[in-house]
């Protein structure tokens, strides 16, 4: 009845994560570009909160960068600096930055507190630099409109990630399902590890190939005010800001499971982390086929 | 008994943190709009609508508009803002939701377009013609704008955020609270709303 609880549990809180990860500009695309994401499981006024936070900290963001280039001065640096990180982490707390995928994967994998940190970090900083890095290369190689182009851009990106998460999911899924009904699960434990940080790569890569349209905004700004080094600076601590999201979040799993694991026998203990894989891998395998279609369609 | 207390600490911190997720994207513009209600003599012709955006969307706007990057936007420069950074908004009423009387206005077009980019601040101005003729009875409006995908917030300006120009035929009243008939983002917002009452002078 425990065992059935906790893998019911993590599941429902894994589906609480479901969200896509951007949706397009109403300014400047047509709708039927744009994805549509299901409806929340839980709905929050702490939301319109963060929104508002968010408003104040740009703003204010602006202002500094502004000031920093116009006067010179580069006392508002440091400011400047701790803003994008705080930025960055509530930003990150809303929908998408790839939650629902990176709690899969440390539910299915066993990686240790380290590895859900590193987790976090490549992939905020994939996330961030993608969009940054798309600015700089739409501007100064294509040398094309960003806010236009970026558009068409993101849903490639969209395609290639959603594809490659659906693939990674259904890996977990098969993979989960082997160990669960065709194999003693005992003598896996050493080359699991081994596995989950070898793969740790392709998840953050899937999750962070799409370009946050926090950072690619920032870093536009920049480039209007002729700061590009300052644009890169500020992506960077966007970046971390998320990291610190994305990677509590991942570490919350992780000793979640870990708890919950130590309360059974070792046996138990494996056919539930099997099972917990097995639903991941197809809520994983389920959201991003159905975000793949979008973004295709 | 130590991990059963961490495995609740931990489980709740998730659901804490799983309770401040949405389902579509948190908004990346923010717009701040101040509204003037257009009257003839005949009542209500339209609303002017007037958007300051912020600082990151004017930026965006202007790396692709500003084509000789003089930090003003030429006639050209404002029709390819109005054909690529306004036009696809006619699919979402130009974000201005009205009703008559309890019953919605469908915005086909506006008019008037203009925008302009003044030390890096961009602002948006437009026309939604919408007549409505005065009577001796009350008329009832209310003019809702929100973006329906939440990818931008609409706020009223804190200063003077609604004006009226030739009323002078009429009695009006305007009052701006949160519509609560009104919802949008999966029922966690009710936009801010403009109340209209108006009436021909006795």
């Amino acid at each position: 009845m425990k065992k059935c609880l906790t893998i019911l549990l993590l599941f429902v809180v894994a589906c609480l994560w479901a969200a896509p990860v951007s949706a397009q500009n109403p300014f400047t695309s047509k709708s039927e570009t744009r994805h549509k994401a299901p409806p929340p499981v839980i709905k929050s006024q702490f939301f319109i909160k963060i929104i508002v936070w968010q408003h104040q900290i740009r703003q204010k963001m602006s202002d500094l960068i502004r000031d920093v280039q116009t006067t010179g001065n580069i006392m508002p640096l440091l400011f400047l600096v701790a803003l994008a990180f705080s930025y960055g982490v509530i930003h990150a707390i809303g929908p998408g930055h790839g939650k629902f995928v990176a709690m899969s994967y440390v539910l299915s994998h066993r990686a240790s507190i380290v590895g859900g940190l590193l987790f976090g970090i490549l992939t905020a900083f994939l996330h961030g630099f993608s969009g940054a890095v798309g600015v700089l290369g739409l501007r100064y190689i294509l040398q094309r409109g960003v806010g236009e182009t970026l558009g068409s851009v993101t849903t490639v990106t969209q395609i290639i990630s959603f594809g490659m998460i659906t693939l990674l999911g259904l890996s977990i899924f098969l993979k989960n399902s082997y160990a669960l009904f065709s194999k003693p699960v005992f003598s896996q434990h050493a080359q699991e590890t081994k596995a989950s940080r070898k793969g740790l790569v392709p998840w953050a890569l899937a999750i962070g190939l799409i370009p946050c349209p926090a950072v690619v905004m920032v870093m536009l700004f920049c480039l209007s005010m002729d700061a590009m080094t300052l644009g890169l600076v500020m992506a960077a601590f966007i970046s971390l800001g998320m990291a610190m999201t994305i990677s509590g979040v991942v570490i919350a799993v992780l000793v979640g499971k870990a708890g919950a694991l130590q309360i059974v026998s070792r046996k138990h203990a494996e056919m539930i982390e099997h099972g917990v894989g097995l639903v991941s891998g197809m809520a994983v395998t389920v959201f991003g086929g159905l975000f793949f279609i979008a973004a295709v369609g | 008994m130590v991990h059963r207390k961490i495995l609740i600490l931990s489980m709740l911190v998730v659901i804490l943190l799983s309770r401040v997720v949405p389902a579509e994207s948190h908004p990346h513009i923010f717009i701040v709009q101040r509204l003037s209600m257009a009257f003839d003599e005949k009542g209500l012709a339209g609303i002017r609508v007037h958007w300051k955006f912020d600082d990151m969307f004017a930026g965006m706007i202007a790396e692709d508009h500003d084509r000789n990057q003089n930090g003003h936007l030429e006639p050209d420069e404002v029709k390819s803002i109005r054909e690529n950074a306004f036009s696809y908004l006619a699919e979402f009423n130009y974000f201005v939701f009205i009703k008559i009387e309890n019953t919605s206005f469908k915005v086909k077009y506006t008019t008037d377009f203009t925008a302009t980019l003044q030390d890096g601040r961009l602002e948006y101005r437009f026309f939604v013609p919408c007549h409505v003729r005065a009577t001796q009875s009350i008329k009832k409006i209310t003019v809702a704008t929100y973006d329906p995908s939440y990818y931008s917030a609409i706020f009223f300006a804190k200063n003077k955020p609604v004006s009226l120009t030739a009323s002078d035929a009429c009695e009006v009243k305007t009052a701006i609270r949160e519509d609560p008939e009104t919802t949008i983002y999966y029922g966690m917002v009710h936009p801010w709303t403009l109340f209209l009452e108006f009436c021909l002078k006795p």
